[in-house]
């Protein structure tokens, strides 16, 4: 009983430190916030708000997408759009291939696979130029189509790795009978595959989305107009030339956070078995 | 499943059409504008569409820290945007490219009288290969902002004059035990040259002069021994201040003494720190090699028409407009901009002392920076000035040495771009 | 249609969309790199291997190289180690463990833009909160993102910012661990550490080396963090390769030289995908 509650203790050490290092410097980004301009950058600091405002959001709610059309409701909406979108393709075209590559025996195999992952060793700053120059020739700048076609590629190849270790996993039996039944592979894929991978479907969902969420230059580069801009792009227009509007900067980053975060929250259970079946086989 | 996603990806192509169709003129218009300029401007340019109704100006912000990123893959891309607001040195990289539209016969058309208004060294900057490029919309030479609290309590009277004095000036403000600190200079990208050049130059030195670098001068030694003796009185982390760290510093009344600060920073501290009590002093120090005061020459901001815009007329328009004498008027009133129209800067508004020190600049700058590459607002000569900067203050490099590696450097780079 | 040729009906769709996205960039960067191409350049024409000795006689691409490594090696290392304490910390069935998953994977979901500002913020010498505590135990303020530490101040904002998301794979990998196989090794009485080190790393190895894979190459690829918290500076303390590529095409507009660096990023990411995959393998078998 003794050595349990010792071990208890060092738990919620462990976990007051772990928690501490990842959530202190959060703190610090969303608890000024909710303080007035004046107070931010008081010093010495004030660990604790000693007076507390909406201001800040009442600002990005109302005020900024009056005067200086910076509309972060319409980045969002942007945002949400793009990586939705996006998301769902990556998730059609990685269990397509996943499903593939853990159940054909062709040759080549290995070779597709090598070229998957190369695909991911050219750094992406050397993009942006030839990536405009060919949305620009497809006339798709400032056109959110033009995000929706480049993401996939960007997201896939991990996802693709993802969804083969899963699929790898689950017992061909169940297939097998139904190619007995006359089921072709469409069928099999989406009447049997699927539902049973609805962990690694989320899992995959996630990842995208949080990757394209969070992306900054190929979508500025691309969606540069203030109507299809996306939401980390937007968060720029605080930072000026002499001057960053933190409380509008703060604002929109907890404002940012927000969809992913309830994303996570909500599909936790299923993200965790999704990773999971696909781990150990990757 | 699939097919919902495809009704979807038809829903949002046709919906993004829809955002593009317009039957008027349309003017893409892309400037780097802070939230308070674009709240002006965004007023003026909707009355200037209720007064033309035909015209329709679409806004972009690019967000500062992108913009050469995005105009370079815009002119390569050949889609650059009707209207362009930038800061030096964009207008003669431009130009260069054969991007700027000449625009001297369209401000003789639209307000003839800005030509003799703007002063001539403010033309200069925006003049390319003798044809006029740009319209100026804000000028700035660097002056030294201080903080009069804080020079009272160490018992400065005024602002010094003499490079004994200054340095003097620093070392009583400098009390690190209380968080307070003599002196500051900018530290990132032509920053350095910036704010201290006039400290170089006014010591008999120099940089790049007519095509030629002249950098590795014993007086520019003599002047980074005075850097080194300046720099034990700055804060701590200098070298790596970005903008936003370098400003806060001083108007959270830390630093005393800010070399190479420009106008737009009155309008900045009114609403960051409307308590701060703080002088501006011209940049008048003249170092014992030197003979006069010499300004780092000045800069502006400016409004261009790219070429290869539909409406080449409308969009000079709207920018002749922008500058007319109302609307400067309104425009550095409203953000405590220093204004580049001469009649302008007559009005009552701006016998507000802090702009004195502005109205002494403009007199004797001169404008150093046209459009030959060879200056050392050139990024890439920036960049190196930086570099043996840094490597003298802070590293300790040897000081001759690190100057004649510098002026390698800086041929090196010159004769690249002369290709 | 054969069960043979299905499979690669079904690779198509992710076929079509890499090439869509790599194609033409990897062929642009890689002619780029034979050419003579700047911005201002009206016909670019072909230089051979003139790009390459180029870019390799430049002092700043070794110190950039010897960052990256630097750099590459301290993330991808404590990423994985601090995941790994993470997952283990976090598989613990303890009351309010779900609440523990679901904070420790916020630095994930933040925009790197606010990451970059908040850390810079936290670092200043001035009026940081790490200062301030430095200076109220005593110390003098450190310059976090001077030369000496610069380098180390951005790696650490990088592993903070990652190991979340490895810790959730690893703490996915964990899960998967069957618990008989535990409750045996107890049951002949093995200690905690024993377990772990004869039993739960074994385990996991093959998946810590494809996260130590992928981990590899995207951060020597990636270019945000530390372009947004210093710019390479100061005195290139921090440039690494992607940083030195982004700056020679947007600042110096040597379209030819940055492709000709792009192309040796590729390579070096491509030889050490190679190493970990053998090491990778070794460990399955």
């Amino acid at each position: 009983m003794k050595r349990r509650l010792s071990s208890t203790m060092l738990y919620y050490v462990l976990i007051v430190l772990l928690l501490g290092v990842i959530l202190i410097p959060i703190y610090w980004l969303i608890m000024p916030s909710f303080l007035p301009a004046s107070e931010m950058f008081a010093f010495p600091p004030h660990l604790l708000p000693r007076s507390v405002t909406l201001k800040n959001y009442y600002d990005l709610f109302v005020t900024y997408p009056k005067t200086v059309t910076i509309d972060m409701f319409l980045y969002l909406r942007n945002s949400f759009i793009a990586c939705g979108a996006a998301s769902g393709i990556v998730l059609v075209i990685s269990v397509l291939a996943g499903y593939a590559l853990a159940r054909g025996a062709f040759r080549g195999k290995e070779t597709v696979r090598t070229t998957i992952l190369l695909t991911q060793m050219m750094p992406a700053v050397l993009f942006f130029i030839p990536i405009y120059l060919l949305m620009k020739g497809l006339n798709l700048i400032n056109n959110l189509l033009a995000l929706i076609l480049i993401y996939p590629g960007m997201v896939a190849p991990f996802s693709t790795f993802i969804s083969e270790a899963y699929i790898v996993n689950i017992p061909q039996e169940i297939e097998e009978s139904a190619l007995l039944d006359g089921a072709t592979t469409g069928t099999i894929l989406f009447r049997i595959i699927l539902p049973l991978s609805a962990p690694m479907v989320v899992a995959i969902l996630i990842y995208s989305f949080v990757w394209m969420w969070n992306d900054l230059i190929i979508s500025l580069v691309l969606c540069h107009a203030n109507e299809v801009r996306t939401a980390s792009v937007g968060l720029f227009s605080f930072i000026g030339a002499a001057t960053v509007e933190w409380g509008g900067l703060l604002a929109g980053t907890v404002l940012c956070i927000l969809p992913p975060l309830i994303l996570f929250a909500l599909f936790q259970r299923f993200i965790i078995q999704g990773i999971l079946a696909g781990s150990l086989k990757a | 499943m699939r097919r919902l996603w495809f009704i979807f990806l038809v829903c949002v192509f046709l919906w993004s059409f829809g955002v593009g169709a317009q039957e008027k003129i349309t003017l893409q218009f892309w400037h780097t504008y802070s939230l308070a300029e674009i709240k002006v401007l965004t007023e003026q340019v909707e009355r200037y569409m209720q007064e033309n109704p035909n015209v329709q100006v679409q806004l972009t912000n690019i967000p500062f820290d992108q913009r050469a990123t995005m105009i370079i893959n815009a002119i390569k891309g050949g889609t650059p945007p009707d209207l362009y607001r930038g800061d030096m040195p964009m207008q003669f990289e431009i130009a260069r490219l054969d991007a700027a539209l000449p625009l001297g016969d369209y401000i003789k058309k639209f307000d003839p009288e800005m030509l003799s208004d703007v002063p001539q060294n403010i033309w200069d900057m925006c003049t390319y290969k003798e044809q006029i490029i740009a319209i100026p919309e804000d000028f700035f030479v660097p002056v030294v902002y201080y903080n009069k609290d804080l020079f009272q309590e160490a018992g400065i009277a005024s602002f010094p004059t003499t490079w004994e004095a200054l340095i003097e000036a620093a070392k009583k403000l400098h009390k690190p035990k209380e968080g307070k600190f003599g002196i500051e200079w900018m530290s990132w990208s032509d920053g350095p040259y910036w704010s201290t050049g006039a400290l170089f130059l006014s010591n008999g030195g120099g940089f790049v002069e007519n095509g030629k670098v002249v950098f590795a001068s014993e007086n520019n030694a003599k002047t980074f021994e005075l850097l080194q003796e300046l720099f034990k009185y700055t804060p701590p982390g200098l070298s790596t201040f970005g903008y936003d760290d370098w400003d806060k510093a001083f108007y959270l009344g830390k630093v005393g003494i800010q070399l190479g600060n420009g106008s737009w920073s009155i309008g900045n501290y009114r609403e960051l720190a409307p308590n701060l009590n703080y002088g501006i002093a011209p940049y008048n120090i003249v170092g014992p090699m030197g003979t006069e005061p010499i300004v780092p020459g000045h800069g502006v901001c400016f409004y261009m028409v790219m070429k290869g815009t539909k409406y080449p007329e409308e969009a000079a328009k709207i920018l002749t407009w922008l500058v007319s004498p109302e609307n400067h008027l309104e425009w550095c009133e409203k953000l405590w901009h220093t204004p580049v129209r001469t009649s302008t800067f007559a009005n009552a508004f701006f016998d507000d002392p802090r702009f004195d020190a502005f109205k002494f600049e403009l007199t004797r700058a001169r404008a150093i920076f046209t459009g030959d590459v060879a200056t050392v607002f050139n990024p890439l000569i920036a960049d190196t000035f930086r570099r043996v900067f840094w490597d003298i203050i802070e590293g300790g490099a040897d000081i001759q040495e690190a100057l004649e590696n510098g002026a390698r450097e800086m041929e090196k780079i010159l004769a690249e771009l002369g290709k | 249609m054969s069960r043979k040729r299905s499979h690669w009906f079904l690779l198509t769709p992710l076929g079509a969309f890499l090439l869509l996205t790599y194609l033409y960039p990897m062929f642009y960067q890689i002619l780029l790199s034979f050419e003579e191409h700047t911005l201002y350049t009206v016909e670019p024409y072909f230089v051979g291997l003139r790009n390459y000795v180029t870019v390799l006689h430049d002092p700043l691409f070794s110190t950039a190289l010897k960052n990256a490594f630097l750099w590459t090696a301290l993330s991808v290392f404590f990423q994985i180690l601090l995941g790994l304490f993470a997952a283990l910390l976090l598989h613990v069935p303890m009351r309010g463990y779900r609440i523990f998953r679901n904070l420790s994977l916020l630095p994930f979901v933040l925009p790197p833009v606010a990451i970059a500002v908040t850390w810079k913020w936290l670092y200043n010498p001035l009026y940081g909160l790490i200062n301030y505590f430095v200076v109220l135990l005593g110390g003098a303020p450190v310059n976090f993102l001077g030369r000496n530490l610069a380098l180390y101040s951005v790696t650490w904002v990088n592993i903070w910012k990652a190991f979340p998301f490895y810790a959730l794979f690893i703490l996915a990998g964990l899960q998967s661990i069957s618990q008989d196989v535990y409750e045996a090794a107890y049951i002949d009485g093995a200690t905690s550490y024993g377990v772990f080190r004869y039993i739960t790393l074994p385990l996991i190895r093959p998946l810590l080396l494809v996260m130590a894979l992928f981990a590899t190459v995207w951060t020597f690829n990636y270019f945000d963090l530390i372009y947004s918290m210093t710019q390479g500076g100061p005195g290139h303390t921090t440039e690494i390769l992607a940083t030195l590529a982004y700056k020679t095409v947007f600042l110096k507009l040597r379209f030819d030289h940055a492709a000709t660096i792009g192309v040796f990023m590729f390579l070096i990411n491509f030889v050490v995908s190679l190493v970990i995959l053998s090491l990778s393998r070794r460990a399955t078998s």
